[in-house]
């Protein structure tokens, strides 16, 4: 909680370009291309992706204005607003989505839908984006919302493995959305 | 001082003689304290009043960029040297991409955008309305188009369920927010009811979207229908290709607006130089003489009240966009 109430209120950071920050791992690579192919594609916006070797540097980037969204679980999340784990997922997710909100103007989408990535447990993994962004990109919680839901624990095992195996974000991302008639 | 003076004053019958050249040096020491009051304050006003200060500034006016920066600033540049010759002080003409207006505006004097960023912008930053461009077949308003190619079978917003769309500029109100008005006023939830949308990259996003439809890209699009008219006069399309299957309702076209820096008496002589320009007026640029309006592409500006934008308002509420999104 600290750490989100003393850092205020980012001013507006949105350029023409927008970027993604997400943890150098094959979650994160995989994950951050599936956004920024969907959002490229779909509203004909630039988004390219920054990526940090941890949570720490990943919102110290938020803070300085160097990123416009990113990927979160929800177990970090608590972690990060100094609450204990819950055991129910779905209270965990509100918590976590109300106090993001308040504190730091992120805006939580539904997750994925997968619970069992990035090492975390059973946890929801969302894209979470700036208020600001959202007010200058209008269409993206339209386009980003059609993630929700579509990745569940099978679908993320294979496409982690398709990463893991060689082949590159960007084309399991495409792969992936196309599977899903999303571009 | 007077009162010490009297006292110096001697008695008697010279007394009278010394009231009565007191009483003219008491008039005059009044007259001499009112005159330097009056200068003193005159001087301090004029030193505070934020016109005094702008006079001697340069004015940025942000023009939002329609379709390139360069056709922005080809269009709008003499305009703003017409103001500046007539203002009698320098304007600067700033293009600024719509994503990018409501966190540089509180740098901005004055604003030329759409009517959704003016909502957005006095909402959020207390701009305040001047005047409205006028242009094409509805004056000082605009309407947003979807449009199909006639030999589609699209007939309906109903048709266009399971169907492909493009639209505009997401930040554009008859290039989006009004066609998804429309939309969702006709149970048709883009989201579940289109088989695929999307908004082309780059500039001229409103061509690429007229073109996408008629190149058999997409089956409908989202086009304002001022760049529609533009593009069958330039005789770019042939408007028997198409059909309107829905219109928006008008609302305010392009405006100006005024920030919060800029002193009143200076924004009404802003408004007064815009709504007295007249076709045929000229200003000298590069070494060119202008004509302002053809350069710019409209026909005049009109006034326009801030109650004019209450349908824009309604509009961004019923479709959840800015200023009125919720998440």
């Amino acid at each position: 909680m600290l750490m989100l109430t003393c850092v205020p209120i980012a001013d507006a950071c949105v350029g023409k370009t927008l970027y993604i920050g997400a943890i150098d791992s094959a979650e994160g690579q995989v994950l951050s291309a599936i956004l920024v192919t969907i959002i490229s594609e779909r509203t004909g916006t630039t988004v390219n992706t920054r990526y940090y070797k941890n949570a720490r540097e990943l919102y110290d980037a938020v803070s300085a204005k160097q990123v416009d969204m990113l990927i979160e679980n929800t177990a970090r999340a608590m972690r990060i607003i100094n609450k204990p784990p819950e055991g129910d997922l779905q209270r965990t997710y509100e918590t976590v989505k109300s106090t993001y909100e308040k504190y730091r103007g992120l805006i939580w989408f539904k997750p994925f839908g997968f619970l069992n990535g990035g090492g975390e447990g059973q946890s929801y993994t969302a894209p979470v984006l700036k208020v600001e962004v959202l007010n200058n990109f209008p269409a993206l919680p339209r386009v980003v919302g059609k993630l929700a839901g579509t990745i569940n624990d099978d679908t993320y095992a294979r496409l982690i493995k398709s990463f893991e195996s060689g082949e590159k974000a960007q084309k399991v991302a495409r792969d992936f959305l196309k599977s899903k008639k999303l571009i | 001082m007077i009162q010490r003076r009297a006292q110096v004053l001697g008695s008697g019958k010279g007394r009278i003689f010394q009231c009565r050249a007191l009483l003219r040096e008491c008039a005059a020491v009044m007259t001499l304290r009112v005159f330097i009051s009056s200068f003193l304050l005159l001087f301090v006003l004029s030193c505070g009043s934020p016109s005094a200060k702008q006079e001697n500034r340069t004015y940025k006016i942000g023009y939002m960029i329609c379709n390139s920066e360069q056709e922005t600033l080809l269009r709008f540049r003499p305009l703003t040297a017409y103001l500046s010759k007539k203002m009698g002080v320098p304007f600067e003409a700033i293009a600024i991409d719509t994503v990018d207006f409501t966190r540089q505006v509180d740098e901005l004097d004055f604003t030329h955008t759409n009517s959704l960023l003016y909502v957005i912008m006095n909402r959020n930053h207390g701009v305040e309305i001047l005047a409205a461009e006028e242009s094409g077949s509805l004056g000082a308003r605009a309407k947003g188009l979807i449009i199909t190619l006639k030999n589609s079978g699209i007939r309906t917003v109903k048709d266009l369920k399971g169907k492909s769309m493009v639209f505009g500029p997401v930040l554009g109100p008859t290039s989006y927010m009004a066609q998804l008005d429309v939309l969702l006023s006709n149970g048709i939830d883009p989201e579940n009811d289109l088989s695929f949308y999307a908004i082309p990259p780059g500039s001229y996003k409103h061509e690429k979207v007229i073109y996408g439809v008629l190149f058999g890209k997409f089956d409908a699009g989202a086009a304002p229908l001022l760049d529609f008219e533009r593009m069958v006069k330039d005789g770019r399309i042939d408007g028997n290709d198409f059909l309107v299957v829905a219109e928006g309702e008008p609302i305010p076209y392009c405006n100006f607006g005024v920030t919060q820096k800029v002193d009143d008496s200076f924004a009404k002589r802003f408004k007064q130089v815009l709504l007295n320009l007249k076709k045929g007026d000229t200003v000298e640029i590069d070494g060119e003489v202008v004509n302002v309006l053809d350069r710019a592409q409209i026909d005049g500006y009109t006034d326009v009240q801030d109650k004019d934008f209450d349908a824009v308002r309604e509009m961004a509420k019923r479709t959840n966009m800015p200023p009125y999104q919720r998440f």
